[in-house]
């Protein structure tokens, strides 16, 4: 099973990862802080309506909004996958800047075959899981 | 050792030495892949490996016709001016699927055709802002023409806010105009994303282009409707063109990406979903996982 970093050149024609995802996460964020900044909310749920129990997707637009007013806690608690999903976005635009400001050819890239991919499939559903619970638990 | 092989923009995976040999003679790796390993500062074909040189001498050499001599059916890729602008933007209302025929796609070479566009709008922004002098108040009509959307909150916000100076909006526009084929570039990649999802290979760059292509064509046919902004026939006009927009720009993009309009329809769809319902979103999500798996399983 092989699940590794690597840092290599860009092969022609491949997608510019450290372009594309910063970009898409600094445009997300000044839109959400432009909408949350004029009270800017989303549609209740109708999962959460109709079964009086929270889908996936609950809690994280109050996760945005928490994020945007910088309560970091706050926001872990009402989604802590959107949380994560953030975080790992601003990792990467940090580790993207890094690389755009020292002008290296080597980028850093996830080296994952068949297995470790399915093993990592699982692991996202554990971890969906488990948000879930926590989900049933703080939201109810 | 470790090496890299990519071909047509995309990666093949990681495989080992003997495992490149053994793809080399069966036909899974061809002569023209690019390969990579540590060490080396750039991405060579396997052809160029001295470690398979008497692998690829023993290898017939690749019959596959070479697409060297594809006729470019596009106009702007023809040749790069007004005419050929306007030609492919008549070719993007009436025959899209032959206009995108054959085309290399690549978003620089459209960054001017965006400009261009860009440029075109100005004067119909203008003309909209004389006749529409509070954006903030036009916002709040069109917001509140949609009930069933949660927006009291968003509406008030902008009720609170004092009217937008005459100086913002021309900035607005000026911001707009500057930005404008990255602006629409930005789209292109949650369609790329979608489409990634649904399995469909296409490149970032050329999606790009998809929607930039669609986007300066809608935008170019509904800016004439800014015109008709001091009579009251305007408001059904401006209703009556998204049926028509949706249409051209589906096709349009369609025919650039060589894809069925209908998963374009999808893409959009999941993302209106996961900006306006959760709930939904959830359901377009656990399918695309689903459909994901699925795919890694076979």
């Amino acid at each position: 099973m092989i699940l590794r970093f690597v840092r290599r050149p860009a092969f022609p024609g491949e997608t510019n990862h450290e372009l594309v995802w910063t970009l898409v996460f600094i445009l997300s964020c000044i839109i959400g802080f432009i909408f949350f900044q004029l009270g800017g909310t989303s549609p209740s749920c109708l999962f959460y309506k109709l079964t009086t129990i929270p889908c996936l997707g609950c809690g994280a637009t109050r996760c945005a909004r928490e994020l945007s007013h910088l309560n970091f806690w706050s926001a872990f608690k009402y989604h802590p996958s959107f949380f994560i999903l953030f975080n790992l976005g601003l990792v990467w635009t940090l580790y993207s800047l890094v690389f755009w400001i020292s002008g290296s050819s080597l980028r850093l890239r996830l080296v994952i075959d068949e297995a470790a991919r399915r093993t990592l499939w699982v692991c996202v559903f554990i971890v969906a899981f488990i948000h879930w619970v926590w989900q049933c638990y703080y939201l109810r | 050792m470790q090496i890299h092989i990519a071909r047509d923009s995309s990666s093949l995976g990681v495989f080992s030495l003997e495992e490149v040999i053994l793809g080399l003679k069966s036909g899974r790796f061809l002569m023209t892949d690019l390969a990579w390993r540590e060490g080396m500062s750039r991405w060579v074909m396997l052809a160029q490996w001295s470690e398979f040189a008497g692998v690829i001498s023993a290898v017939p050499p690749d019959v596959t016709p070479q697409s060297n001599n594809i006729s470019i059916t596009v106009p702007w890729e023809k040749s790069r001016s007004i005419g050929s602008y306007f030609e492919t933007i008549r070719g993007a209302i009436l025959t899209p699927y032959s206009t995108f025929a054959s085309g290399v796609f690549n978003f620089k070479d459209y960054i001017t055709f965006g400009y261009i566009t860009a440029l075109f709008l100005i004067p119909f922004s203008i003309f909209g802002q004389l006749y529409q002098s509070d954006v903030n108040q036009n916002l709040i009509e069109i917001l509140e023409s949609f009930p069933q959307l949660s927006l009291s909150d968003v509406i008030n916000g902008l009720k609170n806010q004092p009217p937008t100076p005459g100086y913002v909006a021309v900035c607005g526009i000026a911001c707009y105009a500057s930005l404008y084929p990255f602006f629409i570039a930005l789209f292109g990649i949650f369609l790329w994303l979608g489409l990634k999802l649904l399995r469909e290979s296409v490149t970032l760059s050329q999606t790009a282009v998809a929607v930039l292509i669609s986007t300066s064509t809608v935008n170019l046919v509904s800016s004439l409707i800014i015109l008709t902004a001091p009579f009251k026939i305007y408001s059904l006009l401006a209703l009556l063109s998204i049926i028509p927009s949706v249409i051209i720009s589906f096709r349009c993009t369609a025919a650039v990406l060589k894809v069925s309009p209908l998963k374009i329809f999808v893409v959009w769809f999941f993302w209106g979903m996961i900006c306006s319902c959760c709930c939904c979103a959830l359901g377009g999500a656990i399918g695309a996982l689903g459909g994901a798996i699925g795919t890694l399983a076979k």
